[in-house]
């Protein structure tokens, strides 16, 4: 009797073993890589199929149902071709410059709903666990806001907090449905590029997670890069300036890099600026390290705010006939302190105008003063702070060639 | 007459066995709690109840002491008489077994979320409560073997996790230190439930006729709960760091977050979370296993059984049951904090009466001599 017990407990458990419940093969699946947000049109939403709005009949499928006035958000979906990838990886290519992805879209008034839309035409069940990239477009992010967008993000387990956000000057669908110059996904494309794995330090790196931190937060305002259809490609460079939930304004690239500075969030970069020795001449230096000092001081019911940027450069272009031995470090380290700190008093000009406060000033405030905290109004307050930037560049690195 | 036992645990393993019990589903809610009591300054309220049980698991361990051959069933018989013994030694197995449903039910939400996004309740619950039954029926070399190695994988994927959830770390998040406001009376029961995820040292009561040293048991306990209060107060302090205490008061299982922020692109396990979760499935084993066990082996000293193992397959189905009825997150999250203020009758009343009564009788043997 004990040994048919344990045999049956044996077989029971070896059932178990696989681990599946509910398990889906991977073709029968569909893996969204991107999705992208839009205002609906309302001719589109008459005419799917109208020309100019940037569709391929070949790659995207249309499903527009009756649209009623609720109905706001235009999804779209992108997700690879296998057999695409799987050619072109191999060498065999996918043939005819076809694209190796599929953008899906439909209109409705919840993300949800949109994803049932899609579904219906898909033999494969849409799987999100692999979405890295979220792009809303600007008419969206002005009128409905972020916050309607990425709520299904947030409560949806399969996706990650650290699927990039971005926000697109233009429609999100446009951009997403271009072909990338260099490899096979859109998705990927753009991922490199607003990734700290770019190397550039003229976007603005956040994601999901980083912009629900600073959402939630009292004293800060978020901020994401910003993604924009070029005339042949997709462009970066530059940030989206969000407000109460809202697209409030645009920072522009020399304005990014400047914000990066003032998070302490600063990848290197080439600054070009005028010669000491020569005003027509250029030089190029790369600013190879820098960050920022928040010095916040109290006057009665008021705050006054010093920023002191600190960082080091050294010189890599000469358009004159001469090389660093000519130069006299401090002139050079002034005029390098200029450039630097002109772009932070725009950036931080930019901020105060849509009154957004993206350097966390009140934040710092709320920590060390919580009780004045409590009466302020930040908004106005912000607006109208007096902020004094003091910038202090070193030459500090080494030279290979000291003269022309 | 009783039979002598044999003394083999380690204060190593003692201490592992404390960590083992109070280390369980409890942690990943943990900062969401802690938000909610003292805002920012969350992660001082869970020292400060550290303090509170390492001070109670000391009075504990000096009071079992005393009491080197006995379990508390033993114990609370010979102090406060055969009907008082019998009502506190059932209010201890009442508490051990209270976690068994609560944690099953956060294993079934864990499976839920990441691994097997529909299985059903009765192949989740259901198999891992068979699976729970068959370990406890074991003796407690096994479970004590089992829960060594099992709690040292979720330790340090849980450490490996914390620690590299730094690099999104923002001290600014902390301040103010005393939080925005004073603690809230509305969330009494949140600070109470915080007491339930201390609630390690009562292995001890059972414990200690199967030491090596029984002597050293106030070391093992001070070390056990001086380890459960940095380890606690160390997360929750990062999770705090990391998201704010607002946006962690919006998440359900901030503990689980943290892993899906930490980004390891260039390495080969991109998604933590994942691993966490695994992990972490052994740690609520464990948990659930010192409690079961000891839950069966207290009902079967109690009703004068031979071996315990009946008990551990005959509580399944009961287990089973009990753990179907929390429906939602809701329910369970207010039956935790129940069962905090459960675990503070248990950890800190508790032991302080027995040590009184302990006192007591010791004075008047002393002066009937």
């Amino acid at each position: 009797m004990r040994k048919i017990c344990l045999s049956l407990f044996v077989v029971f458990f070896s059932w178990t073993l696989t681990g599946c419940w509910a398990g889906r093969e991977l073709n029968q699946r569909a893996f969204v890589t991107a999705v992208a947000f839009d205002l609906a049109q309302p001719e589109n939403e008459s005419n799917p199929g109208a020309p100019g709005n940037g569709r391929n009949k070949e790659d995207k499928t249309e499903t527009k149902q009756a649209v009623s006035a609720q109905e706001k958000l235009e999804i779209s979906l992108q997700i690879p071709k296998p057999d695409q990838v799987a050619g072109e990886e191999g060498g065999g290519g996918g043939g005819g410059g076809e694209k190796a992805f599929l953008v899906l879209s439909a209109t409705a008034d919840s993300f949800l709903n949109g994803v049932l839309q899609i579904q219906q035409q898909l033999d494969r069940e849409l799987f999100f666990g692999h979405v890295r990239l979220i792009m809303i477009g600007e008419d969206l992010a002005k009128e409905v806001g972020i916050e309607r967008v990425v709520d299904f993000a947030n409560r949806w387990f399969q996706i990650q907090r650290m699927s990039r956000l971005a926000v697109v000057q233009g429609r999100a669908e446009e951009v997403l449905s271009m072909a990338p110059p260099i490899g096979q996904s859109t998705s990927a494309y753009i991922l490199n590029l607003i990734s700290p794995s770019s190397g550039s330090s003229l976007i603005y790196i956040s994601d999901l997670g980083k912009y629900n931190v600073y959402q939630a937060d009292d004293g800060i305002d978020p901020v994401l890069p910003r993604v924009k259809k070029g005339k042949t490609s997709i462009e970066t460079g530059g940030a989206a300036i969000i407000k109460d939930g809202k697209l409030a304004g645009w920072l522009t690239p020399y304005e990014t890099r400047a914000l990066d500075i003032l998070q302490n969030e600063y990848q290197e970069s080439n600054y070009v600026i005028a010669s000491p020795l020569h005003p027509e001449d250029l030089i190029v230096i790369g600013l190879v390290k820098a960050g920022s000092v928040y010095r916040i001081k109290k006057e009665g019911r008021s705050f006054r705010v010093k920023i002191e940027i600190s960082g080091s450069f050294e010189t890599r272009e000469f358009s004159g006939d001469y090389g660093p031995a000519d130069l006299e470090a401090k002139d050079l380290e002034k005029r390098v302190a200029a450039k630097v700190r002109q772009e932070a008093e725009a950036t931080i000009g930019r901020a105060q105008a849509v009154a957004a406060d993206i350097f966390g000033i009140g934040r710092m405030i709320k920590a060390r003063y919580p009780k004045d905290w409590q009466k302020l109004d930040w908004a106005a307050e912000f607006s109208k702070l007096p902020i004094e930037v003091t910038v202090d560049m070193r030459w500090s690195q080494t030279i290979r060639r000291l003269g022309r | 007459m009783r039979q002598k036992k044999e003394r083999f645990i380690t204060i190593r393993q003692t201490v592992l066995l404390i960590i083992c019990f109070s280390i369980g589903g409890g942690i990943l809610y943990l900062p969401n709690t802690a938000a909610k009591v003292l805002q920012s300054g969350g992660w001082l309220w869970i020292f400060g109840v550290g303090l509170l049980v390492i001070l109670s698991g000391l009075i504990t361990a000096f009071l079992i002491r005393m009491f080197p051959e006995d379990t508390l069933v033993e114990l609370s018989q010979k102090l406060l008489g055969k009907p008082l013994g019998i009502a506190v030694s059932l209010m201890l197995i009442l508490f051990f077994f209270s976690f068994v449903p609560l944690e099953v039910r956060i294993l079934q939400e864990l499976v839920n979320i990441s691994i097997l996004q529909q299985a059903p309740f009765w192949f989740v619950g259901g198999l891992f409560l068979l699976t729970l039954a068959y370990a406890a029926s074991q003796n407690i070399k096994s479970i004590v073997y089992v829960n060594e190695l099992l709690m040292e994988i979720a330790l340090g994927v849980g450490l490996v996790v914390t620690v590299l959830a730094w690099q999104h770390f923002d001290p600014v998040h902390l301040l103010p230190v005393f939080g925005e406001s004073r603690i809230n009376p509305a969330h009494f029961r949140e600070e109470l439930g915080v007491a339930y995820i201390y609630t390690g040292f009562p292995v001890i009561f059972f414990l200690v006729p199967y030491l090596k040293l029984p002597q050293k048991v106030v070391k093992a306990t001070f070390i056990g709960t001086a380890f459960l209060t940095l380890i606690y107060t160390f997360f929750t302090l990062t999770v705090l760091g990391v998201f704010g205490y607002k946006e962690t008061l919006n998440l359900t299982y901030p503990g689980l977050e943290l892993a899906k922020s930490v980004n390891l692109e260039t390495v080969i396990l991109e998604r933590l979370d994942l691993v966490l979760i695994v992990s972490w499935i052994s740690a609520i084993f464990t948990t659930c296993l010192v409690s079961y066990f000891f839950t069966a082996l207290s009902i079967s000293k109690l009703c004068g059984f031979k071996s315990h193992s009946l008990v551990a397959w005959a509580l399944a189905p009961l287990t089973y049951y009990l753990s179907t009825l929390f429906t939602n997150y809701f329910v369970w999250k207010e039956y935790s904090a129940y069962l905090g203020f459960f675990a503070l009758l248990v950890t800190v009343l508790l032991p302080a009466i027995l040590l009184i009564a302990a006192l007591i009788k010791r004075r008047s043997i002393q002066g009937n001599q």
